[in-house]
């Protein structure tokens, strides 16, 4: 690497377009939403800078709490959801033979390739009352019953007089299965990455000293996948909790998240002062988790550099 | 056959395949209480994957391994009676010293107070006393081999595994190690079983070598047996540095001798009984440079009784090699040979000129007349 | 047997556990079902949308997309802004690529900071803070400017959202350079110019091309930052699905569905194919 003053020019010429790109259409935008959350909107359209606080102290108003606390849930239970689900997933795709595993890696990442509101729409199509979920599990319920039924305890309905639809849209678990789907690929990849890199003998030896499967699992194989697992949850984590249309369409309204009532106050509500402390709260919590993320990520790296 | 002469692992029979490449050809080996035993051979054929299936980490495709008499057959690693010192030792990067030293013993559910002085001694005995609380990555390559070694002894397993155990050492480290481990063994008491690649490790620290090539045992020896009666082309060669003439020619001579021809060294008479008794493929005279004679003329010794092999040459370089020089001679019928000469010898050869004619000369009981493969039916 | 015996799976091939094998396959069906029943359901001859009840197969409803007229210009639009967007967005990140690659210079952990945090900052903030930049600049491009300029605003949006993620693979690109190789350049009379042009560009080919498929795929993708960018006029293809969505579910948006998938299948059977044909040369 060499000095940017050793060849000036060179330097400018690489350095500038992307620097005046990033400060013209990125931060600038970001410093007017910031400047507006101390605003007041004045008439339709005009907003006046008066420094107030009033946006930031609505944010603690009960209704906006619940909307945080409904946000923050959802999205951690769905990123343990994805993390439970993507571990398994990668442990097949890092011990598969070397002529499968690119095949593996397609597999869980093409739908992430695919557009995300097809994704969306997909869905909305299946968790119906009347869609292709319910279907299965009304066969499920069938088959259940008819078990009962054959060893004898078909009177009793243990499983309900008839199948009633279960309601996903609309609902919470709508929107959690959702989240799951979309950013379920985003999860597996850092825990297989951890998981290559990990050396196998690690895992040998701790069988070799007479430790069981599950026990190695447990004291060996997670805490070595740790980085992984950390950095699986961020990066599920954070698009999770400012996702915008899994809401908007699995919620139908009825299960806002942030995102959502960002939105409002921009295209109907016309709050753009609020709207935008709303969205850079949302960043604040963002760059928490990430400065949270790479301070451990670069104690891990510290620690593998050190270990040669 | 007494208690203390029953081996403590024998391998029966064991062939491993992956898909259709064979790793392991039908290997029987017996290793005994308290000794050293060097698995010995080039890359790829099959010391590792024989290690690892006595460990119960591989699984045979044929045939029985037994530790202590008894079959381990579907017994998993978790279970067996051995542990093993890994190639990149395998130090748990998450646990201290201590812990990595006291996770065996954790497993085995022994109490707190046996297990703190079990983990003490153990590091005393690889000198780490003072780094019990660091973590590995605060270690030097060789501590963390001692971490590895004191982590698989504090089980006291029947037989201790070691794969490569020298290789990711430094040059100077691996020789100062060399001498350790064999002391250690020695304190402890228990078989070490030792893959290597390094022919001059093997001789140097075990009491048995066992040469593979190519997933089929060729020799198991004694380092000097190994050295001085090698069975094969493969094992001569590996084992030390010996020059080698390919017989191009045999023919039955009148009474006990033949006649072997070489493009080197012309044809030489031998006794028949010199003859290998097993093997296939073309034979091979091999003299190693320790006992090859040069000079300018041939002299037989008082001791030499069978006879002597002499081919007149040229003198080509000389290497010095501090208290002894290798010579090269130039042979007339082409190719050349090596003798291992003394300080003095080499002095008087220097004051000959590059090219002037010498004579190299062995005793013919020295020439080994080994076949290419004498396991091969 | 005559089948061939396989050898027995060791201890830790967790690929050839059954129960982790099952979790691996309900997952792949977990993300695959939707789509499949999607593109199956928009062959199905039934005038009610919600994909309740097959009625028998046709594909009306991709004639019926074809010649929606606002359909089709939404998609021309998506594919424009997608093209566009990408030549800017690899130029921008080839730059970047090279100057974090190339040079020290101080407060360069805060640029690299910088130019990574589109990648990570949510959606709706970019996508909120650009429209309100956009409105309260009086930037909007007027209504009646000529295709594509009409659609300025939001490859702007794109570019910025796109450029950081080009940056990112060229680079990764750029690190397997032998810097050996410029300084042999260098020692056989290139000029700086030359060696950039001869020895580096090509180098860096394979990572221009992965970097723009990568631009491409996000800018087709976008929902979020285009929902807030983009006026009534300039409407993309997610944009007017959404919409579409909104307004009623039918078999029509299951094809347009199907068609776009099928370009994304193809964009990244490109990249693949391109990558393997690299590679082996490397």
């Amino acid at each position: 690497m060499e000095s940017y003053r050793r060849n000036f020019r060179a330097f400018l010429a690489f350095f500038t377009p992307s620097f005046a790109w990033l400060g013209l259409f990125f931060f600038v935008p970001l410093g007017i939403i910031w400047l507006y959350s101390f605003g007041e909107t004045e008439g339709l359209t005009k907003i006046r800078l008066t420094w107030t606080l009033e946006n930031y102290k609505r944010l603690l108003e009960p209704e906006i709490i619940s909307l945080f606390w409904r946000s923050v849930w959802l999205s951690v239970i769905s990123t343990a959801i994805c993390i439970v689900i993507s571990y398994p997933i990668a442990m097949v795709i890092a011990t598969a033979k070397a002529k499968w595993k690119p095949w593996l890696l397609l597999v869980i990442i093409l739908p992430f390739w695919t557009n995300l509101l097809i994704r969306t729409y997909a869905l909305l199509n299946i968790l119906g009352t009347r869609g292709r979920l319910n279907d299965l599990l009304h066969w499920l319920w069938s088959a259940g019953d008819r078990a009962l039924s054959m060893i004898g305890l078909g009177d009793y309905h243990l499983l309900g007089e008839r199948f009633v639809p279960v309601k996903f849209l609309g609902e919470p678990a709508g929107v959690m299965i959702g989240l799951v789907y979309v950013y379920l690929p985003f999860a597996v990849l850092p825990i297989y990455a951890s998981l290559e890199r990990l050396d196998r003998s690690y895992l040998e030896a701790s069988l070799d000293l007479g430790a069981s499967q599950w026990r190695t699992f447990r004291q060996i194989l997670l805490p070595l996948s740790s980085g992984g697992i950390n950095t699986a949850m961020v990066i599920t984590f954070i698009p999770m909790l400012g996702s915008f249309l899994i809401p908007d369409l699995l919620g139908r309204g009825q299960v806002d998240m942030i995102a959502n009532v960002i939105e409002r106050q921009f295209k109907s509500g016309n709050d753009w002062p609020f709207g935008s402390a709303l969205s850079l709260f949302l960043l604040y919590i963002t760059f928490i988790l990430l400065a949270l993320q790479s301070f451990h990520a670069m104690r891990q790296r510290k620690r593998e550099e050190a270990r040669g | 056959m007494n208690k203390s002469e029953s081996p403590i692992i024998s391998v029966k029979g064991v062939t491993k395949r992956f898909g259709s490449f064979t790793a392991l050809q039908d290997i029987s080996l017996d290793i005994r209480p308290g000794e050293i035993f060097a698995l010995l051979g080039p890359s790829g054929c099959g010391k590792s994957t024989l290690l690892r299936i006595i460990a119960g980490l591989e699984t045979a495709t044929e045939g029985t391994v037994a530790i202590d008499g008894q079959d381990m057959t579907g017994i998993p690693a978790n279970k067996r009676p051995v542990n093993m010192v890994f190639q990149s030792y395998a130090v748990f990067p998450h646990m201290s010293v201590a812990d990595n030293v006291a996770y065996g013993l954790k497993l085995e559910r022994r109490p707190a107070a046996e297990i703190r002085e079990k983990v003490a001694e153990a590091l005393a005995q690889v000198h780490l006393s003072d780094f019990a609380h660091r973590k590995p990555d605060q270690l030097s390559g060789g501590q963390r081999q001692r971490v590895a070694l004191a982590r698989a002894l504090v089980k006291r397993p029947k037989v201790l595994l070691l794969d490569e155990p020298l290789s990711a050492l430094d040059a100077k480290l691996r020789d100062a190690m060399r001498l350790e481990l064999v002391k250690l063994q020695e304190s402890v008491g228990v078989s070490f079983v030792i893959v290597t690649h390094d022919q001059s490790e093997a001789l140097a620290m075990a009491d048995r070598i066992a040469v593979l090539k190519d997933g089929v045992l060729r020799q198991l020896d004694s380092p000097a047996a190994l050295y001085k009666r090698p069975v094969d082309r493969f094992v001569a060669d590996f084992i030390g540095s010996i020059n080698m003439f390919a017989v191009t020619g045999r023919r039955a001579e009148g009474g006990d001798a033949a006649r072997l021809e070489t493009a080197e060294l012309g044809a030489i008479a031998v006794p028949a009984a010199h003859l290998p008794a097993a093997g296939k493929g073309a034979l091979t005279l091999a003299v190693r440079p320790e006992r090859v004679k040069v000079g300018a003329k041939a002299q037989k010794e008082a001791q030499g009784e069978g006879g002597l092999v002499s081919v007149a040459g040229r003198l080509g370089d000389v290497a010095f090699q501090g208290n002894s020089s290798i010579v090269e001679v130039l042979l007339e019928g082409g190719g050349s040979l090596s003798a291992l000469v003394s300080e003095a010898e080499a002095d008087h050869l220097m004051q000959a000129e590059s090219g002037s004619p010498i004579t190299a000369w062995w005793a013919l009981d020295d020439m080994l007349i080994l076949p290419e493969n004498a396991t091969a039916a | 047997m005559a089948r061939e015996r396989r050898a027995p799976a060791g201890p830790f091939d967790y690929s050839r556990k059954l129960s982790l094998r099952l979790v691996f396959i309900i997952g792949a069906i977990f993300l695959y079902a939707p789509i499949v029943v999607l593109v199956i359901f928009s062959f199905n001859d039934s005038r009610r949308g919600g994909n309740v009840i097959w009625k028998g197969f046709t594909t009306k409803y991709y004639e019926k997309a074809f010649n929606n007229d606002a359909l089709v210009e939404a998609f021309i639009n998506s594919l424009a802004i997608a093209f566009i967007s990408t030549l800017i967005a690899v130029i921008l990140g080839a730059l970047t690529a090279v100057v974090l690659w190339r040079f020290r210079f101080p407060l360069k952990p805060v640029f690299e900071g910088m130019v990574s945090l589109p990648i990570v900052i949510p959606e709706i903030c970019m996508g909120v803070s650009l429209a309100v930049f956009f409105s309260s600049f009086g930037l909007y491009v007027p209504r009646d400017m000529p295709f594509p300029l009409n659609l300025t605003n939001i490859i702007i949006a794109h570019i910025t959202f796109s450029f950081p993620f080009a940056a990112m693979v060229i680079r990764t690109r750029l690190n397997s350079f032998n810097r050996e190789m410029e300084e042999a350049a260098k020692d056989l009379g290139a000029t700086e110019f030359q060696v950039f042009r001869d020895i580096l560009l090509p180098h860096m080919k394979p990572g221009l091309v992965a970097g723009a498929l990568l631009a491409f795929t996000l800018s087709l993708d976008d929902f979020v930052i285009t929902f807030f960018t983009s006026g009534p006029n300039t409407v993309t293809f997610p944009i007017k699905v959404y919409s579409m969505v909104r307004f009623s579910v039918t078999p029509e948006i299951n094809a347009a569905s199907t068609i776009l998938i099928l370009i994304t299948l193809l964009v990244t059977f490109l990249a693949m194919r391109f990558q393997s044909f690299e590679e082996p040369r490397q």
